[in-house]
């Protein structure tokens, strides 16, 4: 999972798309959208709701139809999502689990219709946790049909995984411990993970690239290592406002007297004059690249 | 293989409540009525005496067929009507959709689940609610002697005659009704439980359509519900058979599955199939287009 950029970027891609395109009627979601995912990658997908995540997870699982390409393991997943499901495992709602079985009807039915489901896998997976084998999913909470979910497909022995807001609707212990179990249990070389969640700040320290969405439209799509080389944030005086204002800053707010700015492209020794540099947080990136261009005019105090 | 007998096991698993908790019910409370008519003696026969016993188990067990027959396709009719729509429930298909199986071979598993295992369920309800009427029509003369000396072996070829014929009659008729059956499960996987009123308005609407257009100059007013009243009538089960049924004389088993057999009417019942099948790929193109069907 460690594998540096250069490395996994010669391999071919797990996922390609070209000109993704999908309408609604006469609502335009996704504006024919680019993109590569590299194998042995956590691919962060961040934008508000509505801006096109879920449509485009959609077209990668083979969901939903669409205009343009998308290759997803060298197969198109509309046409081939049947046999794309033996090398990709998604959670699109944790809540999704069929009600009227026990956890091990859920078990045994898996062991027979998907070829790359271990019942084993999944029972040590459900170790340490208050899930039994003989409950039934429809009584389950919400924390624990998470934890039922993730075991799930953690025991498929899948190449891609796609988690769409995978712990929307659970407090912060389980969904902290969601993504510790997915990183100590599950992440390994040669498998490559895709996510979308709006909170950004917990999933920050386990992502290797970022995408950003707006509007249908992909505006960052980036190594995280370059997303610290490129974004430098910078919390200055108003003294110094007008001259970090001609270096043209992404996105402003004043708040209680000091100024705060993210750049981009802006090389360090031309903001440190001006007040304190840091590498902005993920949400911090966020908040400043969602902004439409009608937003973005700076916030007074 | 292995994976389309697992989605009929999940076909049972899910609506096992119609197919298998519902008749564990039935069987318990007419075991219990027969027990407590035996305990209480609140029993009456009124009948001439003689040969009665031969008969007593033969009336009954027909009866016990009705009844569960009756049951059966008022169970597949909903059935269908409720499990082509179910995976829409609590966001399931999002789950189904993740698995390696083609929406094709699920609703074709729903479809073999409604015409094989689970009115086989059934099946195995009415044979166990025939032993026990067996049983009790055995223990019966100890209380009823007018009835006769009790016939342990005629009442078990009986049961095992009559269970044949039965389930001929039944494998025909789901054959013959698996159309209708295809056409309310099709309509489920865009309407949900819709398809129930549905499944009936739309042929009514388009023969009324028929009517405003040639005037009802079509013969028996509608060429649609002339075929409809065509195809809802199981010649199979025409009077002869009842004639044979209920003659006073043992059931002759191979002549009755011969003239099962004989008086369906083949060609038709093939056409059917042909369309429940087109009618399952249709629903699962839909069902692949869509997140909610």
């Amino acid at each position: 999972m460690t594998d540096s950029p250069s490395l996994t970027a010669a391999l071919p891609p797990i996922v390609a798309v070209r000109g993704l395109k999908k309408r609604f009627g006469r609502r335009t979601i996704l504006q024919g959208i680019d993109f590569d995912i590299p194998p042995g990658r956590v691919y962060g997908l961040i934008g508000h709701n509505g801006a096109g995540k879920t449509t485009t997870l959609n077209a990668i699982l083979g969901l939903t139809t669409y205009e343009g390409s998308v290759s997803v393991l060298g197969l198109e997943p509309f046409r081939h999502r049947a046999k794309l499901m033996r090398d990709v495992a998604f959670i699109a709602d944790v809540a999704s689990l069929p009600r009227f079985l026990l956890v091990k009807e859920l078990f045994q039915l898996l062991t027979d219709i998907h070829p790359k489901f271990s019942a084993q896998r999944a029972a040590s997976f459900l170790e340490g946790t208050d899930v039994r084998p003989a409950f039934k999913i429809g009584n389950l909470s919400k924390g624990m049909l998470a934890q039922l979910h993730l075991a799930v497909v953690m025991a498929i022995d899948a190449r891609l995984l796609v988690l769409d807001e995978p712990t929307l609707g659970l407090d912060i212990t389980y969904r902290k411990r969601f993504y510790r179990r997915l990183i100590d249990d599950y992440l390994t070389g040669d498998r490559t993970l895709l996510i979308t969640t709006h909170q950004v700040d917990e999933i920050e320290f386990m992502l290797t690239d970022i995408m950003f969405m707006r509007d249908g439209r992909m505006i960052l799509d980036s190594p995280m290592a370059k997303v610290g080389e490129r974004f430098r944030q910078l919390v200055t005086a108003p003294a110094s406002v007008d001259a970090a204002r001609a270096l043209r800053p992404v996105f402003s707010e004043t708040r209680f007297g000091q100024t705060t700015m993210i750049f981009d492209g802006v090389a360090p020794d031309q903001l440190e004059p001006l007040g304190t540099v840091t590498t902005p947080s993920l949400s911090d990136l966020f908040v400043a690249l969602m902004e439409r261009p009608a937003e973005a005019a700076p916030v007074a105090a | 293989m292995r994976a389309f007998l697992a989605l009929l096991r999940r076909e049972y698993l899910e609506h096992r409540g119609a197919f298998l908790y519902a008749p564990l019910i039935l069987i318990g409370l007419f075991t219990l009525i027969i027990f407590m008519a035996f305990v209480s003696g609140h029993y009456r026969f009124s009948g001439s005496a003689g040969n009665a016993f031969s008969r007593i188990f033969d009336l009954g067990y027909f009866a016990i067929a009705v009844l569960w027959t009756g049951y059966g396709f008022i169970a597949v009719f909903f059935y269908f009507a409720d499990a082509f729509n179910a995976d829409r429930r609590n966001n399931a298909m999002l789950f189904w959709k993740s698995m390696p199986q083609s929406d094709f071979k699920i609703l074709l598993s729903k479809m073999t689940a409604g015409l094989t295992t689970l009115p086989a369920l059934l099946f195995i309800a009415m044979l166990v609610t025939g032993i026990i009427a067996g049983v009790a029509t055995l223990i019966a003369p100890y209380f009823l002697p007018v009835l006769g000396p009790p016939d342990p072996t005629r009442t078990a070829t009986t049961w095992a005659e009559f269970s044949v014929v039965v389930l001929v009659y039944e494998v025909l008729a789901l054959l013959w009704f698996a159309p209708f059956f295809a056409w309310v499960g099709g309509l489920s996987t865009v309407v949900g439980r819709w398809s129930i009123p549905l499944a009936l308005l739309i042929p009514v609407i388009v023969s009324l359509f028929e009517g405003v257009v040639d005037f009802g100059s079509a013969p028996g007013g509608s060429y649609v519900l002339s075929f409809l009243r065509q195809r809802t009538t199981f010649t199979a089960g025409s009077q002869d058979l009842q004639v044979v049924l209920f003659a006073n004389a043992p059931i002759d088993m191979p002549q009755v599955i011969q003239h099962l057999l004989a008086a369906m009417d083949w060609p038709s019942t093939l056409g059917g199939l042909v369309f429940s099948f087109v009618v399952i790929a249709l629903a699962s193109l839909y069902r692949r287009r869509s997140l909610k069907g």
